[in-house]
């Protein structure tokens, strides 16, 4: 597995990385982007995979295929793009950072401290985006995966437990290199 | 852990390798009109494939093409062209795209001149309106002697008998 830098600092030390993991043609981060601008297909086969789940209530009235991926390509242009403004303006001092984009993955853990495991929410109408990453320092996170989240857990669905396992697994990672050390993979573990 | 030394160990996990994200997303951005255009017409054949029961090679078939043409036409990424559009509409039996109709589209929606137009056509109904008021002049004279001629008693025909 390598750490692959996006948009960062010169020092390497600031700004989104994305974990790109063994026999993967690209990173975890440049994945969301196929998969959810550049590949209608997938976004087919993912609503119609989940079709009970967009159907649910839990968004709202039920809608169709073509209507899920339209509000997915929506979402996800505004997601890059404002990751992109926040990676770019948090190198510079006073500005916004990351960390107003990333929140906390667990619902009741309010506080945004150091080592923790965030996703990037966005503000529009359908917002079942989720990019997932760990907060290495106050403007440093991993991209460790995104994924769909048509329901209000992530034990409810394999691609979201697999995305789970994906951050225990880099967290793993990161303590081997001695970057993450016991007390913080404890107080943050999911 | 101080958070220099956490950083200055991951500064040197981290790869002199970039990653693709900001390159694949100016691609998106550059080519959106047509990707955005490309990406309806895949959603669109993959409901009428669901919908006839074919499956991709099924397609490729039909239409005598390759099943990676197919596959790439069905993620959004081909730049179609009309001879691609038109072999997936008779191989499919259903319509992709609709062309506007030019002229139709002019004789509708034309707003163009809208001020002169409108002036000329006040113009016309200025010059028109001496006209208009002597013809009402003229009905109006005409109603009141009608009006009259009603109130007018008949003249008996037994008077002089």
């Amino acid at each position: 597995m390598k750490i692959v830098p996006i948009f960062v600092q010169e020092n390497k030390r600031e700004g989104l990385f994305s974990i790109h993991l063994d026999n993967e043609r690209e990173d975890e981060a440049t994945k969301c982007i196929e998969h959810w601008l550049l590949n209608s297909q997938y976004l087919y086969d993912f609503f119609t995979l989940h079709q009970d789940d967009l159907n649910s209530g839990y968004y709202g009235k039920a809608i169709s295929i073509p209507e899920a991926i339209n509000y997915t390509q929506i979402e996800a242009e505004y997601l890059f793009a404002k990751l992109e403004r926040l990676a770019i303006s948090g190198t510079n001092k006073g500005n916004d950072t990351l960390s107003t984009a990333f929140q906390p993955l667990r619902d009741l853990d309010y506080t945004q401290t150091l080592l923790q495991q965030v996703k990037a929410k966005t503000k529009i109408k359908k917002k079942w985006l989720r990019i997932y990453a760990i907060k290495i320092g106050p403007n440093t996170f991993i991209v460790t995966g995104g994924a769909i989240k048509l329901v209000g857990k992530m034990k409810e669905k394999n691609h979201l437990l697999k995305e789970k396992q994906k951050l225990h697994d880099i967290k793993y990672y990161l303590k081997e290199e001695g970057i993450l050390d016991q007390d913080n993979f404890e107080v943050y573990e999911i | 852990m101080e958070l220099s030394d956490r950083l200055e160990k991951f500064e040197k996990l981290v790869s002199n390798e970039p990653s693709n994200f900001l390159s694949k997303l100016e691609y998106y951005r550059t080519n959106k009109k047509w990707l955005d255009k490309s990406a309806m017409v895949a959603v669109n054949v993959l409901e009428a494939l669901k919908t006839k029961g074919l499956s991709q090679k099924d397609l490729a078939q039909k239409m005598n093409v390759s099943a990676q043409q197919v596959n790439k036409i069905l993620k959004g990424q081909q730049n179609l062209t009309f001879e691609t559009i038109s072999k997936l509409e008779t191989a499919l039996e259903t319509s992709l795209i609709e062309i506007i109709d030019f002229k139709a589209a002019n004789t509708t929606f034309d707003i163009s001149n809208t001020e002169e137009r409108v002036n000329s056509a006040l113009r016309q109904m200025k010059k028109a309106m001496p006209n208009v008021k002597k013809q009402v002049v003229v009905y109006e004279k005409k109603i009141a002697l009608i009006k009259d001629q009603k109130k007018t008693p008949l003249s008996s025909p037994f008077k002089n008998s």
